[in-house]
């Protein structure tokens, strides 16, 4: 009887395998392939709703198991390519089915103005998170920088201290400054160098802008308080070329150059972009002061700028294999950055430079790998790792007086301190980011980035080397469960730890000498974005983000001198919500998109250097805002070629420290809940488009946009305290842009006029920094595909 | 389509019409009024930090508040100024110029400005008579002083530099200069010390001057080893005068650390009428005198052989409060601390004397703030004006006309 059951047991295992080879029977095979009919490696193949996938071979070859006969839908998807589903039918009498699949590179053309269906813009609207998102490809023509592009959007505001390549604040629903971070395809952008700035990259180098108001996905692994900016290039894995070149106003010139060759068969991928400014920024400044030598007193004239030379040159290139088993991408990547500009003013206009300077170079050595459908086809992992180099110059090595007409006199050094201020960054950032599949609708995202930048600062016309430089380290990890429930409703539960490390070495002086200091702080983070679509077109969302912005190196240990340090210093917080709606329509040949959101920020702790008696300064959490403010858009466009957008940003900022110097108790602050001053509160845009196509001839089209940016006036100072001759405001401003482009060729050819501030109206910014008046631009681009 | 573009049209007509209607309509309006004296009172945290002077009619009686009082003067003017005769002058270094100012009808009215960059910045101002004042400063470099001789009715300036100083030590690099100077017997008194402007380390040993006027030469030099530091008399602070027997003091109250680690006394020094050098037989250790460390800044003459000085509650640069004491000049010692006037907050020049009162703007950072008096003669002190609390300073406290 015993000797029985092992031969009961194998004739059972026998069995199920039969029937299990039986079941393997149905399967369906064939080959994916590129348009140009080379056979595409690497792509994934799966039954829709379900984790059962597989890949194809270095031949295009895949074949997929069924499990039984049915019908199914397959998804074919690869990096670069257009994701296609197609349906097969397995029956008994036929097992084996034979599906050959053409992909479609994603589409790389850039004038194509989308009217029908959701672009993906449009679907980032759409998700729970507060997101604007801005579509550059159709913007490709303009000689408009990212930073204006994103001024046009709601909830944004730039501040620019003058033209091309000035500083600049930049802020998102009234939170600004080091609050906001920036970054390139997910990485952060000051990574690249401190020449790449919103303000400065070409439109061209990106096909999409992203950003998260108040609440930023895990993803983008940063301590972002008031939001975060995402430029995304192109994915596309085509070949195509973009050269662009533009010249205007004020002797600026603006060269872009992106472009790509792909070998299909072998995954092989060559990326290029490089990008090249110039401007002489001469503008004419009204109404400023210069000295009558004669009679050694100040007179009021117009003069040209003078010392506002930039010159920026950026160079980026990355090869890599896309498809393999192995990886779907893995890539290798250098860029190189440099820039150079003069500078003109200080903070006020009245603060005149002739001889101070900027200039800096950036290199970054990259490797991004990224691999899906792990583990059964559960999990994606994606990880970037890189060391980059900063390093930038300030020269203030002349001591001399200059006034607006170019003219000076012998004085003291401008910016007050004779120097060359070398400032070095070496840095090393790694991100790794993996997402699970729970199952169905379950997601899980872990988030994991490591930031260390040590800071070296030292007057090189004194010293060789800092003494004493900064080393800061974060350790950033994010964790974000996504669900969703009918095809309706999207949670996404997000959890950050944050921890930072800074090391420094101070001078003790019961030792006399220096010694090592360091310090570990861990925060928590957490937040919660929803969105509950009505139908097909509309819904709602609310995302809420109790986050952080750091402290930084100096701000905790000073410079052993001037600056003293406050190991209690704590992170600036903030607790943002969002509540917003979208509705979209689509009657005939019109389509109509409207969005509208109010948000409130609720910061705490912001950090500035306070003075104490004895002329040291100590970081300090001095003092907290509370900003509650409503922004919508709405855009229409419809066949004929019209298109609209009109959006209107309200923001009321309070000041919330409650005590003077946030000391926690005492008399209340006279300026408790009064409005913040120098903000900006109320301003909007409106964008009027209309084009036509086969305008003289067949594939050409003619473009014109229209485009006007109203900001209301605002106060100087705090409102209700000073008497009214000496109250100061910042005046209104309202600024008209016009542009007409004309492409030949589906395209290929485009030629673009541009007119900046068309009426010639006063331009200002902090501090009333007087901006350019009317400035043209010619544009010429080529764009091969 | 047609819809949908008025309706674009009306919102573009709405936005035109708020901005239409906005400016300064919605400030207060309340007209200013003739001042006696002018609280400079600072508003908001920083980076909002905004700069008044509150006008008031007494500083003995009534109350005030700064809502619709306060002339702004957050980019006009800072309270480094020098005041006399209802006019201010102030050097404004970042931009490099020399101005002569008039508050007039609530704001700042310019009644003469000229291109000036003769100091890195103003350490020093005294008087020569009521028509010329007279300025000290670092040159650009640090290696030399230079002055100017101002005329304030036409603003015409005379300038060089100070010749004859003591040579700068091995091992520093720069001069530092007091702003303790005064005039007193045709010749200007003032001193300097030295630094090391890599490590700021400073040489222990103060240099006291006498020199020239208006030639500018060093005529007479003394010296004292117990301190490194220098007073200022710029127009943040004061802490030289000359008394009614015509004897000078100065506090050297700014003081840095030393090549060993150690911060130097903060001392009170005198040079008699008649004399150019020190006093030999006169020191007084502020911390010792008070038994409470000096503040940066604040010492003044009163009259009937008093002084007032400001000292700090705790010891160190994370000190918060200040409190008053008063000293018996000629002795040094200290007369008794100002116990009815609590403890206040940072500030500059918040103490105005006249006739032998003392008005001290305390901000207290507790309810309601006063300007206390101090009457020397009776050795009262009693409550002056009230001013509405939640400021964050009050940094100068002058006359104005």
């Amino acid at each position: 009887m015993c000797s029985k059951k092992p031969l009961f047991y194998i004739l059972a295992v026998f069995l199920s395998l039969t029937s299990m080879g039986v079941m393997a029977q149905f399967k369906v095979t064939g080959k994916v392939s590129g348009l140009d009919g080379e056979a595409l490696e690497g792509v994934s193949v799966k039954i829709k709703g379900r984790q059962t996938g597989t890949h194809t071979d270095s031949k295009g070859a895949y074949e997929l198991a069924l499990s039984k006969a049915g019908s199914y839908i397959l998804e074919f998807s690869s990096i670069g390519y257009t994701r296609i589903e197609e349906t097969v039918s397995a029956t008994s009498a036929q097992p084996v089915v034979t599906l050959e699949v053409v992909l479609t590179a994603s589409s790389v053309n850039m004038d194509e103005v989308t009217v029908h269906g959701k672009t993906e813009t449009q679907q980032l609207r759409e998700q729970a998170f507060a997101v604007s998102a801005i579509d550059a490809r159709k913007l490709a023509n303009t000689t408009a920088d990212l930073g204006q592009v994103l001024n046009r959007s709601t909830g944004i505001k730039i501040r620019e201290q003058g033209g091309m390549g000035s500083d600049f604040e930049f802020s998102i629903n009234g939170l600004s400054g080091k609050s906001i971070k920036f970054f390139l395809d997910g990485i952060p952008l000051e990574i690249m160098g401190s020449a790449m700035n919103l303000n400065n990259i070409p439109i061209n180098l990106a096909e999409r802008i992203e950003v998260y108001k108040g609440v930023a996905p895990v993803e983008l692994g940063s301590d972002a308080l008031g939001g975060a900016v995402n430029i995304v290039t192109n994915k596309s894995l085509s070949n195509y070329l973009d050269v662009s070149h533009s010249y205007g106003s004020f002797q600026t010139h603006q060269g872009a150059i992106t472009g790509q060759w792909v070998k299909p068969s072998l995954g092989l991928v060559l990326k290029g972009s490089s990008f090249f400014n110039y401007s002489l920024n001469n503008y004419l400044m009204r109404e400023v002061e210069v000295r009558d030598f004669e009679n050694n007193e100040f007179v009021i004239t117009n003069a040209r700028r003078f010392h506002d030379r930039y010159r920026s040159w950026m160079g980026q290139a990355e090869i890599g294999l896309v498809n393999k088993k192995w990886a779907d991408v893995l890539f290798l990547g250098f860029s190189y950055t440099t820039y150079d500009k003069q500078v003109q003013t200080g903070v006020r206009q009245s603060i005149v430079y002739g001889a101070v300077t900027r200039n800096g170079t950036g290199r970054n050595l990259s490797v991004r790998y990224k691999k899906d459908g792990l583990v059964n086809g559960h999990l994606d992992v994606n990880l970037y790792a890189t060391y980059s180099r900063d390093e930038y110059a300030l020269a203030d090595t002349t001591l001399r007086k200059y006034y607006w007409d170019g003219q000076y006199i012998e004085g003291n050094p401008e910016t007050g301190s004779y120097r060359i201020t070398q400032v070095t960054r070496p840095r090393y950032f790694t991100r790794l980011n993996a997402n699970y599949h729970l199952a169905e609708n379950h997601d899980l995202n872990v988030n994991y980035t490591f930031d260390q930048v040590t800071n070296e600062t030292y007057n090189s016309l004194v010293a060789t080397e800092d003494d004493v430089p900064g080393r800061l380290s974060k350790h950033l990890v994010g964790l974000a469960y996504q669900q969703k429930f009918w095809d309706r409703l999207t949670n996404t539960f997000m959890g950050k730890f944050y921890g930072v490390a800074t090391d420094k070495k101070q001078y003790d002086l019961s030792l006399a000498r220096y010694v090592p200091m360091h310090s570990f702080k861990p925060y928590v983070g957490y937040g919660l974005a929803s969105v509950y679509k009505i139908d097909k077109n509309s819904g709602i969302k609310a995302s809420y983000e109790h986050t952080y912005r750091l402290q930084d190196v100096n701000e905790v240990f000073g410079d052993g001198y001037q600056v003293i340090n406050n190991l209690e210093l704590n992170p600036e917080s903030s607790d943002n919500l969002n509540l917003g709606g979208f509705y979209g329509r689509q009657k005939g040949s019109h389509n109509v998109y409207a969005e509208a959101s109010t948000f409130l920020r609720k910061a705490e702790g912001f950090i500035y250097a306070n003075q104490y008696s004895n002329n040291q300064i100590k970081y300090e959490n001095l003092s907290n805002v509370l900003i509650r403010g409503a922004d919508a858009e709405v855009r229409y466009n419809d066949r004929s070629g019209f298109s609209a957008m009109l959006n209107v940003t309200y923001q009321n900022a309070l000041d919330n420290t409650r005590f003077v110097n946030n000391s926690g108790s005492g008399t209340v602050s006279a300026t408790y809940r009064k409005k913040v001053p120098n903000q900006p509160w109320m301003f909007g845009n409106l964008d009027l488009g209309w084009g036509r196509s086969n305008v003289w001839q067949k594939a050409s089209r003619l473009q014109v946009n229209w485009s006007t940016s109203y900001t209301h006036w605002y106060y100087r100072s705090w409102e209700g305290f000073a008497t009214t001759n000496s109250l100061e405001i910042i005046p209104k401003q309202l600024i008209h842009n016009l542009m007409l482009a004309y492409s030949l060729e589906n395209g290929r050819y485009n030629l673009s006029l541009e007119a900046k501030n068309l009426t010639n109206q006063l331009a200002f910014d902090n501090f009333r920094l007087q901006r350019p008046g009317r400035a043209l631009f010619v544009k010429f681009r080529y764009f091969l595909k | 389509m047609l819809k949908f573009c008025r309706t674009f049209v009306f919102v573009l007509t709405a936005l035109s019409a708020l901005s239409g209607c906005s400016k300064k309509e919605e400030t207060s309006r309340v007209e200013p009024v003739a001042s006696s004296f002018g609280i400079w009172t600072q508003l908001g945290s920083w980076p909002n930090t905004s700069y008044y002077i509150m006008g008031v009619s007494s500083l003995s009686e009534g109350s005030t508040k700064l809502e619709g009082n306060g002339i702004d003067v957050t980019t006009t003017l800072n309270n480094s100024v020098i005041s006399r005769g209802g006019y201010y002058y102030y050097y404004n270094t970042t931009e490099g110029r020399l101005g002569k100012y008039q508050l007039k009808d609530g704001a700042v009215s310019t009644v003469k400005q000229v291109p000036f960059t003769y100091f890195s910045s103003l350490a020093g101002h005294t008087w020569i008579d009521e028509n010329t004042l007279v300025m000290i400063g670092l040159a650009a470099s640090g290696k030399a002083i230079n002055y100017a001789i101002i005329n304030t009715t036409t603003l015409a300036i005379t300038n060089g530099t100070v010749t004859g100083l003591p040579e700068i030590p091995t091992g520093y690099s720069a001069y530092r200069v007091g702003g303790d100077i005064q005039y007193k017997d045709g010749k200007l008194y003032f001193s300097t010390i030295m630094v090391n402007t890599t490590t700021y380390a400073l040489y222990k040993k103060l240099y006291t001057m006498a020199v020239s006027y208006p030639a500018f030469a060093v005529t007479q030099l003394s010296t004292d080893d117990r301190t490194a530091g220098l007073g200022n008399t710029s127009g943040y602070f004061a802490t030289s005068f000359v008394d009614e027997q015509g004897d000078m003091y100065f506090l050297t109250s700014w003081n840095g650390v030393l090549s060993d680690g150690s911060y130097s006394a903060k001392s009170i020094y005198r040079i008699k009428k008649g004399s150019d050098v020190l006093d030999t037989s006169y020191y007084v250790d502020g911390s010792v005198a008070l038994g409470k460390e000096p503040a940066a800044g604040l010492f003044m003459n009163l009259g009937n052989g008093k002084a007032i000085i400001k000292y700090q509650v705790a010891t160190g640069y994370s000190n918060t409060k200040f409190g008053y004491s008063i000293l018996n000049l000629s002795t040094g010692k200290e007369l008794r601390k100002l116990t009815e006037i609590p403890d206040g907050l940072g500030s500059e020049r918040n103490v105005y004397v006249d006739n032998g009162k003392a008005y001290i703007a305390v901000l207290s950072g507790e309810g309601t703030d006063y300007i206390w008096i101090y009457d020397s003669a009776t050795d009262k002190v009693s409550k002056g004006l009230q001013i509405q609390g939640g400021y964050t300073s009050f940094s100068r406290l002058d006359k104005l006309q």
